[in-house]
């Protein structure tokens, strides 16, 4: 492996992980819609991700990181179906998702 | 101890979810009377694994499988759990809600205990997040169990989008952590704390990020949000479960993570003897957490006019009182800790267990519904009297005594203003805690207002819970002696 790709190190990875945790707490707090919201969280979950692979490769511990990132995305994957069966529910009871619409409960 | 001695509640627990799917499913709908004894047999044995392994003194308090420390501390913490399922299993069958709850309620109640017995003993940042997310989704769907319900749906709506932000969260500043750590148990991690990666401004931001996702479980400021919502909306008897069982896990996770990110040595002799020393930052965090909670749930629960909103405002100002704890964290502090949640055990469950017999009986959770309760049925106004008192911190109630040990925890270390603002906020939440006693006594009782009954398992339930409150004050050194001995062993590593 020779040319530009040399030079991509651990600080590259967490830098691009950086960006996606960003983007995904802009996008959590900027959707209304819930299931918006929950595109959001993907996001902050994949840049966590991306950190444990990354520290896994340039890291002194070999597979941890990797192992650790596959249970965030099973875990992911159970919220993501508990979440998305929630708003549906949500949906049939009153044709409304958006968050800030859904406030029966308050005080 | 062997790995299989440990993980043997975790394996009591899945029998008993696999057992409660299959009778559920055998039984074809008709719902027998047979799925409460089997999850009540499923937890009872757990509780018995949890109280021999205190009687025994065999835990060995060593680490297994490289994720579960096997201490006294989560011992107790498995106990208290397993406790508090039995009762909310048990308040179920006489709240309000779907008294004949199908057995996806039970396997969902004995999977959350599973992963509050391993949150507890979690000294791998893996096994904490997976524990973690076990009690976090099991909750998700007992809140939004009814399914018609619309104020159900919203609440588990609110709490599934704000538990999966938190926790989000919480996974970021674990994976940031992981980096510093170079591994993913909590011992490499307070290895790299101790060797100085607690002064790169990442390691402050990866703290403050996983507090998040605590701070969420145990409804701390500024994450308590979901917290009124939630408990309004729930099932009361599930609003109960996770004010006591999900916060007290949260709370032992919390402790097993500033466990590793104090900065003692390695080699201490007196595990948490003051290790965190004044104004470190970890401290500075909890203690502004423990003041903004406490203060604003009290201060919150003074205008509610639901009786459901007003438990969990005041459950949050326990969080902030407990918090107060862990910001001291000293060996006393910690067991007062231990202390605090025990008393917190049986004053929230029945005091939830009281609200949701009133729901059933009068179909509305406004304190408004218990107007004239003195003269409808004394017994229950008059119990319901003694728990109001003993989570306002009125002597000689149990609640008074876990403030007593608290508070001279904290004035022992000579915070003087800590202690200050915690009286304050106790002489705040007697005014809120007075408003049901004022409706259920001093307003007389309304023409034609139909009589709330009792059912005679109810009345044993409320009894049992009551009597410790009542009663405890008798044996509180015995009980205060035994929560000092839980702390001794806490530590996170082998």
């Amino acid at each position: 492996m020779t040319g530009f790709l040399e030079h991509i190190g651990l600080m590259h990875f967490l830098t691009v992980g950086a960006v996606l945790f960003c983007a995904g707490i802009v996008t959590v707090l900027a959707r209304r819609n819930a299931v918006g919201v929950l595109i959001g969280l993907e996001l902050v979950l994949n840049a966590a991700n991306l950190n444990l692979v990354a520290f896994d490769r340039f890291g002194p511990a070999p597979l941890r990181g990797s192992v650790f990132a596959i249970f965030v995305l099973a875990v992911a994957a159970a919220e993501a179906a508990i979440a998305l069966a929630i708003v549906l529910n949500v949906f049939d009871s009153r044709d409304e998702i958006d968050v800030d619409e859904v406030s029966a409960l308050k005080g | 101890m062997t790995a299989l001695g440990a993980l043997l509640p975790s394996i009591l627990l899945t029998a008993g979810v696999l057992a409660v799917l299959f009778a559920d499913a055998a039984a074809k709908g008709r719902r027998p009377l047979l799925l409460p004894w089997i999850s009540g047999t499923a937890l009872v044995a757990v509780a018995a694994v949890a109280v021999a392994w205190l009687a025994g003194d065999r835990l060995g308090d060593r680490v297994v499988l490289g994720a579960l420390r096997m201490d006294a501390f989560t011992a107790v913490l498995t106990l208290f759990c397993a406790v508090a399922g039995l009762v909310s299993i048990l308040a179920t069958l006489v709240g309000d809600g779907n008294s004949r709850p199908g057995g996806e309620f039970h396997a969902l109640v004995l999977c959350a205990v599973v992963g509050m017995s391993v949150l507890a003993a979690a000294v791998d940042m893996v096994t904490l997040y997976l524990a973690f997310e076990l009690v976090s989704i099991t909750g998700y769907v007992l809140v939004g169990m009814r399914r018609a319900d619309r104020l159900a749906n919203e609440a588990a709506m609110k709490y599934v989008l704000f538990g999966a932000v938190s926790s989000g969260l919480m996974v970021y500043g674990l994976s940031l952590l992981f980096g510093l750590a170079g591994g993913t148990s909590l011992e490499a991690l307070r290895a790299a704390v101790v060797s100085g990666a607690s002064s790169q401004p990442v390691f402050v931001a990866a703290v403050v990020l996983v507090f998040a996702g605590f701070a969420f479980k145990v409804s701390a400021a500024p994450f308590h949000f979901w917290a009124p919502d939630v408990y309004q909306g729930a099932p009361t008897a599930v609003a109960g479960f996770l004010s006591v069982a999900s916060k007290a896990a949260g709370f032992a996770g919390l402790v097993r993570v500033v466990l590793a990110l104090g900065a003692q040595p390695a080699t201490a002799k007196e595990p948490i003897a003051s290790f965190l020393p004044w104004g470190s930052p970890v401290a500075a965090v909890l203690a502004v957490a423990a003041v903004l909670t406490m203060t604003v749930g009290n201060l919150a629960a003074c205008r509610q006019k639901d009786l459901k909103r007003l438990l969990a405002y005041s459950s949050i100002a326990h969080a902030g009182y407990m918090l107060m704890a862990l910001a001291v964290w000293t060996p006393n502090a910690m067991s007062a800790l231990v202390f605090y949640l025990v008393t917190y055990l049986f004053m929230n469950l029945a005091a939830f267990l009281f609200a949701g017999i009133v729901v059933r009986a009068t179909g509305s959770s406004s304190i408004d519904s218990l107007h004239g309760l003195g003269f409808r049925n004394p017994w229950l106004a008059a119990a319901f009297t003694l728990v109001m008192l003993s989570l306002t911190g009125i002597p000689p109630m149990l609640g008074f005594l876990g403030k007593l040990v608290l508070f001279e925890s904290v004035l022992r270390e000579g915070w003087v203003w800590f202690a200050v603002i915690g009286l304050l906020n106790g002489a705040i939440s007697l005014y809120y805690y007075a408003l049901p006693l004022r409706r259920m006594y001093l307003e007389g009782v309304a023409e034609g207002a139909p009589p709330v009954r009792l059912a005679p398992g109810a009345a044993v339930l409320a009894a049992v819970l009551v009597l410790p409150v009542v009663a405890f004050f008798l044996w509180w050194s015995p009980l205060a002696d035994w929560a000092r001995t839980v702390v001794p062993s806490l530590r996170i590593g082998s």
